[in-house]
């Protein structure tokens, strides 16, 4: 694998995000964003993108989780890999998917551009939408990062339609959530070691007592987990249109897999630091908030455990799941 | 990154290949085996079948085709025993040789001991112990009281090991001992290769909690070992150990123990409503999946000669959580009223071997402590 864009990406990312945490959505960083080429990374050059892989494409998502950046970046990549898929032109700005209906809209309020999504007869619609301040009802995650709600009385007109099975893009945003996920849980555990480091009790670093040690260890393996689930997500996301099924199920086990490492990470993360992490001045919370937000945004465990359980119970008697799980393996593209 | 990082395995189509080949085989030399049986896989010892793999060039691998092996990578062998342990393949009889004592002599051996066993190991006819555990020596190897004192020709042995998994079936055992006093504590050990038919050699069954014999008591007295008995270098046998492990701990065998029961729990499904259970089942099926990329990582780390010691720890310790994990959540999504006869059987004989998971190979804490070095804690 030659690994030289996706370093330069993560290094660029790092170099855009690195002390820019905060709650709020930040204008001044997002020009800087799109001044790095981000939200276009997915798009083919001739539709004026990078034509980067997922990984590479992803991989600033992940560091500005990692960062505690509060972005539509991911959202605004996705709205603009589907605007490509519809054969529409990308746009500027902030920009999310959104489903037709009553769904929380992430940072809607700071949007320019919404992509909505509608389920008809002749496949997918998507339109292109650009909601005013007064469209939106507002709502914040458990990490304060807005959720709002888009209050549009008339249907929107299509503007294109495209051959994707909803449950593709359904779990795009799943894939999106596990990354961001997979980007905290690192930080997390950067945040946990250094702590552990520095703090003594009984006349030593708490690093070095065994019971810490084994819990650093349980959350470095959820930690590890979450980052596998996220990566073989995003792989399969590079043929989501051609080879759907191992996309979506690929998605649904990530996105199962990064919520429980999210769950047993934010708890330990909050165990070993005592107080002070539970305090408002300490950084750990704009990491955990967000980590319980995205465990349970764009379909919980229990959804996709569930897409999970339906399709093994589903697979034709006589036949095995193992041949079904192989099947989901990422292939040498040929 | 903070965080070992695992990058993921790409397959190729010859991979596609390898595992085609391996389910047109064992679907037709398993065909007889009921799940019961398949659900020993690891324990399950067939030495017949054990030679037909080798036949196959199923063995030995990653070996030199000098030494009677086929020059393929980690990942190759990954796919292979992936596709053995799925299966519920009896793999008990070849298992040990080809997973640690083969790559172990390949290092470390001699060129003669080389010659002799690798071609043996790789046809699936030679089959090794791990001579490791002792009744007071378990977590801390280093406290092994099982010595080898040189004489004139060679060396005599004498001490008694402990849990040997086949010692009764076993050509040869590698037996960790030590051969010299030293201020270090990990200094003065040495491994040596102990041919099974010497006189002096007496092997006891141990009995698991399940009544199955599998591990065993191996005593050592006044057994006289000819000097090319010696594996790799005298007052090495610490790092050589701790290298030996590395390979134990990375395989398939360190998440797939329980896989025989996934299979069964599904077959029964079909025909009950799976209910609330669902969640249960889905989040084993993300695990697993994500289980499989992990393991197949350290795979290709190996394949291009990294020694991933952290991340093999990592999976080893996700992996006998889930190993464990599964007859709990099995017994959750699926009623005991409406469980087959077959399947109680899987469900028992995984229940009753489910303690193991954490400790053969090296126990839970063991590896937390080793991923808490990693991490740089201690
Ligand atoms: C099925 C099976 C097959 C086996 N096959 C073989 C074989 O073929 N050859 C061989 O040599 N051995 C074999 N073993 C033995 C195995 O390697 C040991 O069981 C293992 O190393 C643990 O040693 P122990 O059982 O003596 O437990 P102990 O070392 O006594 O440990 C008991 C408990 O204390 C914990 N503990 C120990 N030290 C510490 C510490 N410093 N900090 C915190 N906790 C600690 C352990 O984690 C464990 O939970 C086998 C074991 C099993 C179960």
């Amino acid at each position: 694998m030659d690994d030289s864009t996706y370093s330069m990406v993560i290094e660029s990312a790092e170099k855009l995000f690195s002390d820019r945490g905060g709650k709020d959505f930040d204008p001044a960083l997002w020009a800087a964003v799109e001044e790095a080429g981000f939200p276009l990374a997915l798009l083919s050059e001739d539709r004026g993108g990078y034509g980067l892989s997922a990984r590479e494409a992803f991989a600033p998502v992940r560091v500005a989780a990692a960062h505690g950046v509060a972005l539509p970046l991911g959202e605004t990549l996705l709205a603009n890999w589907v605007l490509g898929a519809a054969d529409l032109d990308p746009i500027e700005g902030p920009a999310a998917l959104a489903w037709d209906g009553k769904a929380a809209v992430p940072f809607g309020r700071f949007l320019k551009t919404v992509v909505q999504l509608c389920e008809t007869d002749a496949g997918l619609a998507v339109s292109v939408l650009h909601p005013r301040a007064e469209d939106w009802q507002p709502a914040l995650n458990y990490a304060g990062e807005a959720r709002d709600t888009l209050t549009l009385a008339a249907q929107a007109k299509p503007d294109a339609h495209i051959a994707c099975a909803p449950v593709v893009l359904r779990a795009a945003m799943a894939m999106l959530r596990a990354v961001q996920i997979a980007g905290t849980t690192d930080a997390v555990a950067a945040m946990c070691i250094n702590y552990c480091n520095e703090r003594e009790q009984f006349g030593r670093p708490l690093s070095k007592h065994q019971a810490i040690q084994h819990q650093l260890a349980v959350l470095a393996t959820q930690g590890c987990a979450a980052a596998v689930a996220a990566d073989m997500a995003v792989a399969a996301f590079d043929r989501a249109l051609e080879q759907s099924d191992p996309f979506v199920l690929s998605a649904a086990a990530a996105k199962v897999r990064a919520a429980e490492a999210a769950t047993t990470v934010s708890s330990i993360s909050h165990q070993v630091h005592g107080a002070i992490g539970f305090s408002e001045e300490y950084p750990l919370h704009r990491l955990t908030c967000r980590l319980w937000s995205w465990r349970d945004e764009d379909g919980s465990e229990a959804h996709w455990a569930k897409h999970l359980a339906d399709w093994a119970v589903s697979l034709q008697s006589g036949g095995h799941l193992w041949p079904a799980l192989t099947a989901c393996d990422l292939r040498e593209a040929t | 990154m903070t965080l070992p990082t695992f990058p993921l395995e790409t397959t190729t189509p010859a991979q596609i290949a390898l595992r085609e080949e391996l389910r047109t085989f064992l679907a037709d030399a398993l065909a007889d085996l009921p799940a019961r049986e398949r659900a020993r896989s690891w324990i399950g010892f067939d030495a017949d079948f054990s030679a037909a793999l080798g036949q196959r060039g199923w063995l030995g691998m990653t070996l030199p085709k000098a030494y009677g092996g086929h020059g393929r990578n980690a990942v190759d062998r990954h796919i292979v025993v992936e596709e053995l342990l799925a299966a519920g393949a009896p793999v008990a009889a070849h298992w040990i040789a080809d997973r640690q004592s083969a790559p172990l002599i390949l290092r470390h051996g001699t060129e003669e001991q080389r010659k002799t066993i690798l071609p043996r190991i790789a046809a699936g006819t030679c089959f090794f112990g791990i001579g490791m555990s002792e009744a007071n020596c378990g977590s801390d190897l280093a406290s092994v009281q099982t010595k080898a004192e040189k004489t004139a020709d060679g060396y005599v042995l004498n001490g008694t090991k402990l849990w040997t998994t086949y010692g009764h079936k076993a050509h040869y055992m590698v037996v960790f001992c030590r051969t010299s006093k030293s201020d270090d504590r990990h200094g003065g050990f040495s491994q040596v290769l102990v041919d099974m038919s010497l006189p002096g050699i007496t092997v006891s069954p141990v009995l698991d909690i399940a009544g199955e014999h599998h591990f065993n008591e191996v005593s050592f007295d006044n057994v006289a070992l000819p000097s090319n008995a010696l594996l790799g270098k005298e007052g090495d046998g610490w790092a050589q150990v701790i290298s030996e492990l590395a390979f134990e701990r990375s395989g398939p065998d360190r998440f797939l123990s329980s896989y025989v029961l996934i299979e069964e729990l599904l077959r029964c499904l079909k025909r009950v409503s799976a209910g609330s259970e669902t969640t249960d089942l889905g989040r084993m099926i993300a695990r697993l999946m994500v289980l499989r990329q992990m393991s197949l990582s350290v795979a290709g780390r190996l394949a291009r000669g990294e020694q991933p010691v952290l991340a093999a720890a990592i999976v080893k310790d996700l992996g006998a959580l889930f190993e464990q994990d599964v007859p709990e959540i099995a017994r959750r999504v699926l009623r005991d009223d409406a469980a087959d006869p077959e399947y109680a059987a899987v469900f028992q004989r995984i229940l009753l071997a489910a303690p193991s998971f954490s400790l053969r190979g090296g126990a839970r804490e063991i590896l937390r402590g080793i991923i808490a070095r990693g991490l740089g804690l201690r």
